[in-house]
């Protein structure tokens, strides 16, 4: 099958907040199971199977290890990596991943609770009694990324820099590359050489957060030192935004249904269920692979060296995949794709829903019922730090 | 005696357990489930321990009690 070549005017990185570019999404993935767009090298795929069989198969769809230059999307075609070479790549990534859950296991994410409460408590409370706020600009941008500072171990006094380090990466891409962020952006590397200084800091001077612990793990020879560096830089930058923008994306879509709003102040445990099944319906971003053996996918031909990419949204709501026809809140099992699926799935996965959870929990004790300004317009971001620019919300005090 | 624990709650279906034991374990709506019927005593205890290595979340913990 001929890959069509789509127009890049059709895909717009920032789009006014009431446009409905998932819905143009949608109709892509209807029209077709994979297209380019324009020059860039990249071979969308749309539907949900095809997306799935990308994330699980890490042989044949590498991805390079926790944020190498393929990771990143800025490789090049000479050092693209065989089917070989990406099998010992996926055990490698395995076996950090299995060490890394001493720090991600769902057990250990309770135990950040008691924190997640007090950061979400402490930013309502600045505007509870005001009857107005941003939620992007007062509440999302610094929620997850202050819990992460706090885990990771930053000093106090740096996390405002770090928070607005990661606001900046994750703006609108402005080099080919930055299909997950800007990489020209000099925030990100503001980040990693943070990242990279703190490590060394924690290594003299241990604690009980999570550099220290790395530290730990690289001087006992369980990590490489490009594992510890990656393994901080994939931390910073896999919370600073998603968390953020996830919320906005809940946020948007409560404040026009005061009937859910009045069943999470009622029912506070159904937070889980409604804003997972939000995640599906708005996911964040998408993620790309090097195909690493000539292979056929959704009746498309692909050669090694071929870069796939999935947006979530489309597999997210594509209507063959059972139940995705329609939003269901009381889902019970949701096979969603929007923290990755497989060997590389979101390995922060368990404290995002944690302290996302907790965010809306908390919001709803304190200001139960709110509505969306319209009278503001509001801006939502399509690639790289998908999501609302802006978020005015309203209530009664 | 082999025993087998499961972490459900980190369980995200990934697979790869059923792809190396695919007599001990099967993974249905993205969670692990155990084959019915299967006598975790009478496999191999290698095997039982190459199926929680190669998990990415390490959800099976394998152990010999007396």
């Amino acid at each position: 099958m001929d890959i069509p070549v789509l127009d890049p005017k059709d895909f717009p990185k920032v789009v006014s907040g009431n446009d409905d570019w998932r819905a143009r999404f949608d109709a892509l993935r209807e029209a077709y199971p994979a297209f380019r767009v324009g020059s860039a090298p990249e071979i969308w795929f749309t539907r949900y199977e095809a997306c799935r069989e990308i994330f699980s198969n890490g042989e044949l769809f590498w991805n390079g290890n926790f944020g190498d230059e393929e990771d990143r999307g800025v490789g090049t075609a000479d050092r693209v990596t065989d089917r070989s070479t990406a099998e010992q790549g996926v055990r490698h990534h395995v076996v950090l991943r299995q060490a890394l859950m001493n720090i991600f296991a769902p057990n250990r994410a309770k135990e950040w609770e008691a924190t997640m409460h007090r950061f979400a408590i402490e930013l309502i409370e600045k505007f509870a009694d005001r009857g107005h706020c941003d939620f992007v600009h007062e509440f999302a941008h610094h929620y997850f990324p202050l819990i992460g500072c706090d885990m990771i171990g930053v000093p106090r006094e740096d996390w405002e820099q770090m928070v607005e380090w990661e606001r900046e990466a994750f703006k609108v891409p402005t080099d080919e590359h930055g299909m997950s962020f800007n990489n020209d952006n000099p925030a990100v590397h503001n980040i990693i050489k943070y990242t990279h200084d703190l490590l060394e800091k924690k290594r003299a001077n241990p604690d009980d957060r999570i550099a220290s612990w790395i530290a730990k793990q690289q001087d006992e020879g369980a990590f490489s030192a490009d594992d510890a560096r990656w393994a901080m830089e994939i931390i910073v930058l896999g919370s600073g935004h998603t968390v953020a923008s996830h919320l906005t994306y809940v946020f948007r879509y409560l404040a026009e249904r005061p009937e859910l709003q009045s069943r999470l102040s009622e029912h506070p445990d159904d937070a889980n269920n409604i804003c997972e099944e939000l995640l599906r319906v708005y996911p964040i971003g998408g993620s790309s692979r090097t195909v690493t053996a000539d292979t056929e996918l959704d009746g498309v031909q692909l050669k090694r060296g071929d870069k796939v990419f999935v947006n979530f949204s489309m597999p997210n709501r594509d209507p063959r995949a059972a139940g995705f026809d329609e939003i269901n809140f009381e889902r019970k099992t949701n096979r969603h794709l929007a923290f990755n699926q497989g060997w590389r799935q979101c390995l922060g996965l368990f404290f995002a829903r944690r302290a996302r959870n907790i965010a809306v929990q908390e919001w709803h004790k304190r200001i139960p019922r709110y509505s969306f300004d319209p009278s503001k317009p509001i801006v939502e971001q399509v690639y790289a730090g998908v999501g609302f620019h802006n978020l005015p919300l309203n209530w009664k005090v | 005696m082999t025993k087998i624990t499961i972490d459900y709650e980190a369980c995200c279906g990934v697979g790869y357990c059923a792809q190396v034991a695919p007599e001990v374990f099967a993974v249905v709506d993205d969670k692990v489930t155990l084959i019915d019927g299967v006598d975790v005593e009478s496999v191999d205890g290698k095997l039982l321990t190459r199926a929680a290595r190669a998990c990415p979340w390490r959800v099976i913990g394998v152990s010999e009690t007396d």
